[in-house]
């Protein structure tokens, strides 16, 4: 008797370890398919990334580079570099409080046939750490 | 150069507090109470001065302390000196401790008997001990600055709103009031689950449960009031992990109904743990700064390591008493379709939440770690496959509430549900509206059957379960119905135009000029549809230089207007973002139905 119950209890433990590990192989599936890559400008030159699909471009926005578009309305341009190599963008829209040139920036869209991305979203992003500009120099 | 030293009075105190929460442990441990008891007064008391110390050094503007000076700023609010004690790590670790502390001596205070308190003052006093260690050395809010600036950087602007002043604490108050919920249920489950010991968990998980579910939803409220992106839940991972402990800590509160018949005392003790756990976890996440998050402020690698361990050792530690106790790997499997079974299936379907949520605020971290490439999980992910979970939750515990119904009678309403579903279904035609529907008329079935139910005066004892499962119901439907018809426009106006965007009519009436104490900035006057006034801002704060913008919300039932203020261009226009978003006023009800249940139930006994 005892011993049926402990087989019971193994069948038990085995099918909820199945259970589990099927919905993690169906969470993980889902996950494949809502991945937003992070990529810098030379990552995305390289060709060894899915370029193809919506992707993020991380980089800083270069200095003097940011100009908006004579007689069309919110039309934005300008490059994102990683010091190695850049990419221009173009964005139409209210850009964020945090975007500055010479400073952080993530943009969420898709690599035009021309070699330059459109930016569908900007997420401009101050550094992790909130550093007002003062206390810089007791770092 | 500024040497940096550590403040004498603060250091000490600090101190004082750790080697009395050591102590404190150890005469739990070898059954000394009185003892341990007079220390937890003694440490509240200890650390309670240190906070005052804290706070006073920002009244004071006394910018040789290194956190005043970095967090705060002569031309502040007074009320925002205050806050601004827990505006970063060092302090929200500080107020913390001080919450653990005091929660400690309540319980302390409250519970006379020495059986039911000595073991989980043990538990709760190393945990005090480990973070009051991790604050000493690795977060201490008390260094002092040689040669002091004049003036401090600023409290972080974003977080200079009364919403946010007051959200921290209530999420770190979830944690601590669940870290105390853990101890007890150690306790237990080191020894016996009396009676009594069941009732203290049960008030404790209330509160608990409580106070996380105002945090999130004041957080909620001021990302949308303040952040200005027209949402209130982003699937952010710092969101997600306040997320993760209240997911578990709401299977937890259901769970203890089992400890009437001591059914699955095993699942209520591993749900205690894993929601203890998940709030650790969270800390850890938040101020590790391994994540990309608009939350994290203070990323310091050193720090992460240390909370790190101390997750481990609690992680370990629970486990090791867990499987080690033999008291409550007793009980029976709940018979199948009682309501104890349909508690066991909700408890399931939070479980799967749970891990959707946590693979997807993990796996960045691991492709990071091991591929070395950067990724983000889009919201999709979430809202995908966390939708028909929380409408099959919906429907089970709906389903629930007419089990005691006789057989034809439920099977005749039943599939009537079923066909007006499918009929509104077909007659909207779109998938995105099935869940829609579904949680609508769910809302419909939950909220007749409250009514009757009072008509019939049948509620005194459960109608916190009603009314809280009405509000889950209609916060699920309010959220879907503003995910599926919120829409946003981006736009170039200037003063006296008038548009139609939307469906609705926008005039710019003007722009002037504010100025305040430590801001200055202009402020845009729109009326829409002839009747509804917005007047988005835009500042600049005068230490920081920080640029931030004020959305203009105009509230009714069904929609929102919103506008907030862009750029401003050469020939004086201004970008501007006009959004409509529905069901936001619904949500924050239904929300604070939500939290009025919780309350209830949870003050219901001592009534």
């Amino acid at each position: 008797m005892i011993r049926r119950n402990r087989a019971n209890k193994i069948y038990l433990i085995l099918l909820s370890l199945a259970s589990v590990a099927l919905i993690v192989f169906f969470i993980i599936k889902a996950l494949e398919k809502n991945i937003d890559l992070y990529l810098t400008p030379t990552q995305i030159f390289s060709g060894e990334y899915n370029t193809v699909q919506k992707f993020k471009l991380g980089g800083m926005v270069e200095k003097g580079s940011l100009q908006r578009v004579e007689g069309e309305d919110l039309v934005v341009t300008f490059t994102v570099t990683d010091f190695e190599n850049s990419i221009d963008v173009v964005y139409v829209g209210v850009l964020p409080n945090l975007f500055k040139e010479n400073s952080g920036v993530v943009a969420s869209g898709y690599l035009t046939e021309g070699n330059s991305f459109w930016a569908v979203e900007i997420l401009a992003k101050h550094d992790e750490n909130y550093m007002p500009v003062k206390l810089e120099s007791y770092d | 150069m500024t040497d940096i030293s550590v403040d004498f009075i603060g250091n000490a105190l600090l101190w004082g507090a750790t080697i009395g929460s050591l102590l404190g442990a150890y005469f739990s441990f070898v059954h000394k109470h009185e003892l341990a008891r007079r220390l937890i007064f003694f440490i509240s008391a200890v650390l309670l001065t240190a906070s005052a110390y804290l706070v006073i050094q920002f009244l004071n503007d006394n910018f040789s302390f290194l956190y005043v000076a970095q967090n705060s700023n002569v031309l502040l609010p007074v009320y925002y000196k205050i806050s601004a004690f827990w505006g970063a790590h060092e302090g929200s670790f500080l107020l913390m401790i001080v919450l653990l502390s005091l929660s400690i001596t309540f319980s302390n205070y409250f519970i006379r008997n020495k059986n039911q308190i000595m073991q989980s003052n043990f538990y709760a006093l190393s945990i005090l001990f480990l973070y009051l260690l991790f604050i000493a050395t690795a977060s201490n809010p008390f260094y002092i600055l040689s040669n002091p600036p004049i003036n401090g950087a600023d409290l972080n602007p974003l977080l200079q709103d009364p919403l946010l002043a007051i959200h921290p604490p209530l999420i770190f108050s979830g944690y601590v009031f669940y870290a105390i919920t853990f101890c007890f249920v150690m306790s237990g489950a080191s020894g016996v689950f009396s009676k009594e010991l069941f009732s203290i968990i049960k008030a404790w998980s209330s509160i608990s449960w409580f106070t996380l579910t105002l945090g999130i939803l004041l957080g909620s409220i001021w990302a949308y009031y303040e952040l200005g992106w027209g949402g209130y839940w982003f699937w952010d991972p710092v969101e997600n992990v306040s997320l993760m402990p209240w997911i578990a800590g709401t299977a937890f509160s259901h769970s203890l109904i089992y400890s009437r018949t001591k059914i699955m005392l095993s699942w209520m003790v591993f749900l205690s743990i894993i929601t203890f756990l998940l709030s650790v976890f969270g800390s850890f996440i938040v101020r590790s700064g391994i994540l990309n998050s608009v939350h994290s402020f203070a990323a310091d690698p050193d720090r992460g390591i240390f909370l790190l361990g101390i997750l481990s050792v609690f992680t370990l530690v629970s486990f090791i008493v867990f499987f080690s106790s033999k008291d409550i790997f007793k009980g029976n499997w709940p018979k199948f379709g009682s309501i104890n079974y349909l508690l066991l299936l909700n408890n399931i379907l939070l479980m799967t939440i749970l891990l959707i949520i946590l693979l997807g605020t993990l796996y960045p971290i691991f492709t990071e770690v091991i591929y070395e490439s950067k990724l983000s999980i889009g919201p999709n992910y979430f809202s995908e496959l966390i939708t028909p979970l929380t409408i099959a939750l919906i429907g089970l515990f709906t389903f629930e509430q007419f089990l005691k119904l006789k057989g034809t009678v439920f099977f005749l309403s039943a599939l009537s549900l079923v066909v007006l579903s499918t009929g509104l279904y077909f007659f909207f035609e779109q998938m995105i509206f099935l869940s829609l529907i579904t949680a609508g008329v769910l809302c419909i079935v939950l909220f007749f059957n409250l009514f009757i139910s009072i008509l019939h005066h049948q509620t005194s004892l459960r109608i916190h379960k009603l009314f809280g499962h009405l509000s889950v119901a209609a916060l699920t439907f309010s959220v879907l119905f503003n995910h599926n018809f919120s829409e946003s426009v981006d736009i170039k106006v200037s003063e006296g135009d008038q548009m139609n965007l939307l469906n609705s009519k926008i005039f710019f009436e003007k722009v002037e000029i504010v100025t305040d104490s430590n801001f200055n900035g202009v402020r845009a006057k729109f009326v829409i549809d002839e009747e509804y006034p917005l007047l988005p801002e835009k500042r600049v704060y005068k230490v920081g230089g920080q640029i931030t913008s004020e959305t203009a919300v105009n509230s009714t039932l069904v929609k929102d207007y919103l506008i907030v203020l862009g750029d401003r261009f050469k020939d004086g226009s201004w970008s501007v973002t006009f959004s409509k978003k529905y069901g936001i006023l619904m949500i924050w009800m239904s929300s604070f139905a939500l939290l009025l249940s919780i309350f209830y139930g949870g003050i219901r006994r001592q009534l």
